[in-house]
């Protein structure tokens, strides 16, 4: 057996609040994430889901604990572990192409081979025709599409997707779930995806970890053992339904335990990260 | 359209005071007179000489503050100890008007030249550029740094694909008032610290009585004025990636 790709082993991480006794976000967390697999997050508003996708991404250190990539210390930022923003993070100066072009350029690549590695993600995205729109010229889907095909653009060994999809219509937001999973079938790298939406969450992965309310910490982790390949139709298969009814459960015990006004304020402390 | 026709009416009303008799028009001469100092300071190039001579003020003081203002602005708004030691001196100097440095910049480089009125330029061009390029970086993104370095860019390119372009909306504005300032500062010095330029053109007729060479220069002045404000606003569209309110 291999070390697994990703490895949190009792992580913590708090964050400062001026006036306010520090805010503890994530807290004695462990998770392991084998190479290939797809593994959604999931918890109540403000349990550190996203101050945890920031720690694999390498945005900060934890404050105790371990962070693990391929077995060392995440030290930064980096394009092997990149990050598909929920607001898609997109340059607004820059053309479709020269979003997707940044990555391949920030490895170095000439000028002259750019073009034909970028349009090959472009493509893959189905955005070709919009290779010289800006993204405040195009749709919700589009611009995360065009954050997908970025991020792909970095050759990552493995995709965070922080709520990628919360700003899309439901109908987009199929349609791009199903795609992401036709790319996780054909690239074979790890996703790891952060997201309140349950659906979401059986939909694409092969196993859910459900977090605890603040600090968030791993609750518990469930296998998803639905028939693939995966198609809208598996949202009416009876294991969905089970499965979506253990989850719920599991997910309403947390958030029955967080205040309303902790709530308000752990996500006003998180949105500002 | 309506514009034209309200402009027209009052030329025309105002020419037709001064044809009736009813202006002193040595102080206020009509449009024909003015006109007639137009052919008259055109015909030996005067007026295009001394236009030339403040625009070339404006420029090279705008030029310095430019070297000046970008890698300063860019330094401070970066580094936190940097910016302890930049900003209170750039508060304590921004608030002083650049005509307030015109007996100064006489002392320092005399009336003959250019240097004192590039140097006032200078100042009045300096701050709205280093203000503007400071926050234009202190506003780039979060996100858009993350981003970026998620994505394996180096310093470099962080410099140069991510925070000047993120702040390029704000310099180009920071460049539009600071030509602006300078404009009017570089008349102010000329009207005192120099022997050329559109400043020393109405102030030297003014001293001979000629009252429609002064509106002339005027109307020069600010034609100039507009046509500068015009041409930033087409860069500004041109190239600035934030849609203009």
């Amino acid at each position: 057996m291999t070390a697994p790709l990703f490895s949190v082993r009792g992580a913590c991480k708090s964050f400062r609040i001026p006036g306010k006794r520090p805010l503890k976000a994530v807290s004695n967390f462990s998770l392991e994430v084998p190479a290939g697999d797809f593994v959604s997050i999931i918890g109540p508003t403000g349990c550190g889901k996203t101050t945890l996708l920031h720690l694999l991404g390498g945005f900060f250190p934890p404050e105790k604990g371990l962070v693990l990539y391929k077995g060392e210390p995440v030290a930064g930022p980096g394009p092997e572990r990149t990050v598909i923003f929920q607001e898609h993070g997109l340059f607004p100066w820059k053309t479709v192409l020269g979003n997707v072009e940044f990555p391949i350029k920030a490895r170095g690549a000439e000028a002259g081979e750019r073009r034909a590695a970028a349009q090959k993600y472009i493509d893959m995205v189905r955005l070709g025709g919009f290779e010289h729109s800006y993204p405040r010229q195009l749709s919700g889907g589009m611009k995360q599409r065009a954050g997908i095909a970025r991020a792909l653009a970095s050759q990552p060994e493995a995709v965070l997707m922080d709520e990628p999809f919360a700003s899309l219509d439901s109908i987009t937001r199929d349609l791009m779930q199903e795609e992401i999973l036709k790319l996780w079938q054909e690239l074979g790298k790890t996703f790891i995806l952060v997201t309140h939406h349950i659906d979401e969450a059986i939909f694409m992965s092969r196993r859910v970890a459900v977090m605890s309310a603040r600090p968030g910490t791993v609750k518990e982790i469930v296998e998803i053992d639905l028939p693939g390949p995966r198609r809208q139709e598996v949202k009416t298969h009876k294991r969905f339904a089970e499965l979506r009814q253990r989850l719920t459960l599991s997910l309403r015990e947390e958030v029955a335990k967080i205040p309303e006004a902790e709530a308000a304020r752990a996500e006003a402390a998180e949105g500002d990260l | 359209m309506r514009g034209l026709i309200s402009v027209a009416a009052v030329l025309g009303a105002w020419q037709a005071a001064g044809m009736a008799g009813w202006l002193n028009t040595q102080l206020l001469p009509p449009p024909g007179d003015i006109l007639r100092a137009f052919i008259d300071l055109s015909e030996d190039w005067a007026l295009l000489g001394h236009a030339a001579a403040s625009l070339r003020r404006v420029l090279t003081g705008l030029f310095y503050a430019c070297l000046a203002a970008f890698p300063l602005g860019i330094i401070s708004a970066s580094h936190p100890r940097v910016r302890a030691h930049v900003q209170p001196l750039i508060e304590l100097l921004r608030p002083i008007p650049p005509i307030a440095w015109i007996p100064l910049a006489i002392l320092w480089f005399g009336i003959k030249g250019d240097r004192a009125s590039n140097f006032i330029t200078f100042i009045a061009a300096f701050f709205p550029l280093f203000v503007n390029t400071f926050s234009g970086i202190r506003h780039i993104e979060e996100l858009h740094i993350n981003a970026a370095k998620s994505l394996g860019a180096g310093r470099r390119m962080l410099l140069l694909d991510v925070a000047l372009p993120s702040a390029l909306p704000f310099v180009i504005t920071g460049l539009r008032l600071s030509l602006g300032f300078a404009w009017m500062s570089v008349i102010a010095a000329e009207l005192i610290a120099s022997n050329s330029g559109l400043g020393y053109m109405i102030e030297i007729n003014r001293s001979m009585l000629n009252t429609a060479h002064v509106i002339c220069g005027m109307i020069t002045i600010g034609a100039i004025g507009y046509l500068m404000n015009e041409a930033i606003l087409l860069l500004e569209r041109r190239y600035s990636w934030r849609p203009l309110q």
